[in-house]
């Protein structure tokens, strides 16, 4: 469960998030065009950055895809899922979980810097949801795959999410249409 | 592949003895260049010899202790510089004084401090510091911060954070500076003996040839030293490999 109250944050002049307020027990989607403060949020959500006055109240520990894939170039696809899994997980259950968002073996064993946009994403999305997580903050995890990709994507977040709670910020119209809502809508200011 | 390498490089070295000896022969004055042959005779005359393997034993322990200490102690000064602002400001003239200044100054300042046996452990340690101290700095401070975030959200275990993250990103740069250090550590190190003159040193024996005017037994000496200098070079950084590989097994990560 992730609560927010008031939060404001500002860099230099310039004012991204006033009195913003939201409270997430198993889903909330936040809408907003570029600029308006999503990602700014999510990391104040994430606690990568304090607020400049406001509360977060998390329960439970957190799970991202950033706005970027923040994969390890030199570790395989594999094993950047496995590095966020408490001990020695099922090999079979990450191979499983990647072939249900259409990443073939052949990407397995492959380093994640040789990998697409496409690929990259999907597996900084795998390494979110299996991560023993209550707690899951997408940063617009859909970016960059193709119809197909998108819409087993999109299937597989919503099976594997279960009675944990779902953050995800997108301004995309398929993803926001699919997930619905409640919606947090962030104009800018 | 690695067979026409092999015969290109074996080449190219066969080349450059047909100059050395073609300049000998033309030069004709022993005294100002010995050929090959004549090195190599020098060096039969040497190598049977007692004296020979401890000059080596000598030098080698002394210039690679030097070595040794300035690698922990400038990976150990990296990190807390990299911690800390004042340290790092605090350091930053000294680390530019030990580069710039010249090695023969050191020496001669150094000779009152320590005894000349010992000259050669101090000064290599002096002149590689500065390099393995730059090196992992930089390292450290080209370390990828969005990485570091997340392992912070997925709270990754300290342990994998430094095998998986840290360590592959900073390897590169200690073997890099381990590279140049091995280098500049014998010469640093050969050039305090020649001045220092400690009795069983390589450095000793680079100017006991020089005196009696002996340029054979010289260009044996220099020849032994520029092995010495690529066998430890190549072995220290196959075990530094070894080591970095086994630091980073990542069999536990699926």
């Amino acid at each position: 469960m992730l609560r927010f109250e008031n939060i404001c944050k500002r860099y230099g002049t310039r004012q991204v998030l006033k009195n913003v307020s939201g409270c997430a027990d198993s889903f909330l989607r936040i809408d907003g065009p570029s600029g308006s403060g999503k990602t700014t949020l999510i990391r104040i959500l994430l606690g990568l950055e304090c607020p400049d006055s406001g509360t977060v109240h998390r329960e439970g520990a957190m799970s991202a895809v950033f706005q970027e894939d923040r994969l390890c170039g030199y570790l395989t696809a594999a094993q950047n899922i496995g590095l966020v899994l408490p001990g020695k997980q099922s090999a079979e259950q990450v191979r499983s979980a990647m072939e249900k968002v259409g990443l073939t073996e052949e990407i397995w064993n492959t380093p994640a810097e040789l990998l697409s946009g496409g690929q990259r994403r999907r597996v900084a999305l795998l390494r979110a949801l299996l991560a023993p997580a209550q707690n899951i903050l997408l940063d617009e995890p859909f970016t960059g795959l193709d119809d197909a990709a998108l819409e087993q994507a999109m299937h597989f977040t919503k099976q594997q999410v279960q009675n944990r709670t779902l953050i995800l910020a997108t301004h995309n119209p398929v993803t926001a249409e699919f997930f619905g809502g409640p919606v947090l809508h962030l104009s800018g200011t | 592949m690695k067979f026409s390498r092999r015969l290109r490089g074996l080449l190219i070295v066969l080349f450059w003895l047909i100059v050395w000896q073609a300049a000998a022969v033309l030069i004709n004055q022993r005294l100002l260049l010995v050929s090959p042959l004549d090195t190599a005779k020098a060096l039969a005359r040497l190598v049977p010899t007692r004296a020979f393997w401890h000059r080596i034993g000598f030098s080698s322990g002394r210039i690679l202790t030097g070595f040794s200490l300035a690698l922990v102690v400038g990976c150990l000064f990296a990190v807390l510089a990299h911690t800390s602002r004042l340290l790092r400001e605090l350091l930053a003239p000294v680390m530019q004084l030990v580069k710039a200044t010249p090695v023969a100054s050191f020496i001669i300042l150094a000779l009152l401090w320590v005894r000349s046996k010992n000259l050669s452990i101090l000064i290599s340690f002096l002149m590689v510091l500065p390099v393995v101290y730059s090196s992992i700095l930089e390292g450290l401070s080209n370390l990828d911060w969005q990485l570091g975030e997340m392992a912070r959200v997925f709270r990754i275990p300290w342990g994998r954070r430094v095998r998986c993250i840290w360590l592959p990103q900073i390897w590169p740069y200690l073997i890099q500076s381990c590279r140049v250090g091995l280098g500049i550590c014998w010469k640093s190190g050969v050039a305090a003996e020649v001045i220092g003159l400690p009795s069983g040193s390589l450095g000793d024996a680079l100017y006991q040839a020089k005196i009696y005017l002996q340029t054979d037994d010289l260009f044996a000496w220099t020849f032994v030293i520029v092995c010495a200098s690529a066998l430890f070079e190549r072995c220290f950084l196959w075990l530094l490999r070894r080591i970095g590989a086994k630091l980073m097994e990542r069999d536990g990560l699926c």
